[in-house]
């Protein structure tokens, strides 16, 4: 169900880089691809849509390592982390954990206060004043 | 012509000295003076990089490549469980057991060239090597020599003419232990249910199908592998080759074949 094709690979590196196929190259029709559930393909073609051709088809490739077999585990797991990206659901904020949020900002202002004036007691008390 | 006169032998007048000062005179400062400035090789500090080179480990590169050069030229015997015996024997690596060699690593230079079933034998191996051989119907085991039977291993003949028994082979040390209990390093002390678990794992990820090496005709070959305690394939720790008459003598006293079981 994933198309696998290699190509030779850009960026210098003469004599190598000319001759050996190492980019790898995987696609695989979004639309139709079954072992991803309906949501996760929405969400996917909208994260992604860069990355989709006209016919539809996601395209990952990558030339990073010099061996078609290491570039070929790299884009399967860029599409492994795509899926669970897609697959992760937002977090849901209680209303305790808000609740304990709020509470907390405000705490934390309140102490601020507090060491404010005394600091400012402090430096008054130091001031010596004659009337 | 060329202004080169002077005369006399090695050039003449100023004999290529230059004109007066330290050099003509040959009084220049020792190697690495600046002139009084902190020479380089002072001002960097001091970092112990080499710090006990001579007692690291180093493993014999053995590259894919190599090894289906030496497959291919017919040097090295696929239908038969290659061990650093059968490398050592056709010239294709060598190792120094005194310069602190540990043995061979495989590397993935030829990776996407590699196309040999074979049973290999190393002493390390990365993981895309690990991946290129079974991805075609291979089998890698990581196992460990002390430097007594790896020079025993490189160099059989030479020990069977000293007539003396072939030594066990010692567990490794505490830090390589784990490397070697590991199914994922293929290590010969690692359970083979989760070598068989780890082959699975390697196979999801770079994505090719695992050949089933129980339905081969090799598999017999194929799933040999050494004891713990065991340096050559065919012989038992304890046992002594006479080359000249050809013949082995094995022990039989009690307490010898008790320590050579262990």
């Amino acid at each position: 169900r994933l198309t696998v094709s290699y190509c030779r690979s850009s960026g210098p590196g003469g004599q190598h880089v000319n001759k050996v196929n190492s980019k790898a190259e995987v696609r695989f029709h979004l639309a139709s691809a079954d072992w991803i559930p309906e949501a996760v393909r929405q969400k996917m073609a909208s994260m992604h849509r860069n990355k989709i051709n006209r016919a539809g088809e996601l395209i990952v490739n990558s030339e990073e390592s010099r061996y078609q077999m290491r570039n070929l585990a790299i884009c399967l797991e860029k599409i492994r982390t795509m899926v669970t990206e897609a697959t992760e659901k937002p977090k849901v904020v209680s209303k305790e954990t808000t609740q304990q949020f709020i509470e907390r900002v405000e705490k934390m202002n309140r102490e601020r206060l507090r060491q404010k004036k005394i600091h400012s007691n402090i430096k008054q008390s130091r001031k010596a004043d004659f009337d | 012509k060329e202004r080169r006169r002077g005369r006399g032998r090695y050039g003449g007048r100023k004999c290529g000295r230059g004109h007066k000062g330290e050099r003509q005179r040959g009084n220049r400062p020792r190697l690495g003076f600046e002139g009084g400035q902190t020479p380089f090789y002072l001002v960097i500090p001091k970092y112990g990089f080499n710090e006990g080179h001579s007692r690291r480990r180093q493993y014999h590169p053995l590259s894919l490549q190599r090894l289906q050069y030496l497959i291919d030229l017919g040097r090295v015997d696929p239908t038969q469980p290659i061990d650093l015996t059968q490398l050592t024997n056709a010239r294709g690596v060598t190792v120094q057991p005194l310069k602190r060699d540990y043995g061979v690593q495989l590397v993935e230079e030829g990776a996407d060239i590699f196309s040999a079933k074979v049973n290999i034998e190393v002493q390390r191996a990365s993981e895309l090597a690990i991946a290129t051989i079974e991805k075609n119907g291979g089998v890698v085991t990581t196992s460990f020599y002390d430097p007594r039977s790896l020079e025993i291993l490189c160099k059989p003949v030479v020990f069977f003419l000293r007539g003396q028994p072939i030594p066990k082979r010692m567990l490794p040390p505490e830090d390589l232990v784990r490397y070697y209990t590991d199914a994922r390093n293929r290590g010969y002390l690692a359970d083979p249910s989760k070598v068989a678990e780890a082959r699975l794992e390697l196979a999801k990820k770079y994505g090719y199908v695992l050949p089933d090496i129980t339905k081969d005709e090799l598999f017999k070959m194929l799933s040999t592998r050494k004891d713990p305690r065991q340096i050559f394939f065919g012989l038992a720790p304890g046992w002594i080759v006479n080359m000249a008459d050809k013949k082995i003598l094995k022990p039989t006293d009690e307490r010898l074949l008790k320590y050579y079981s262990s």
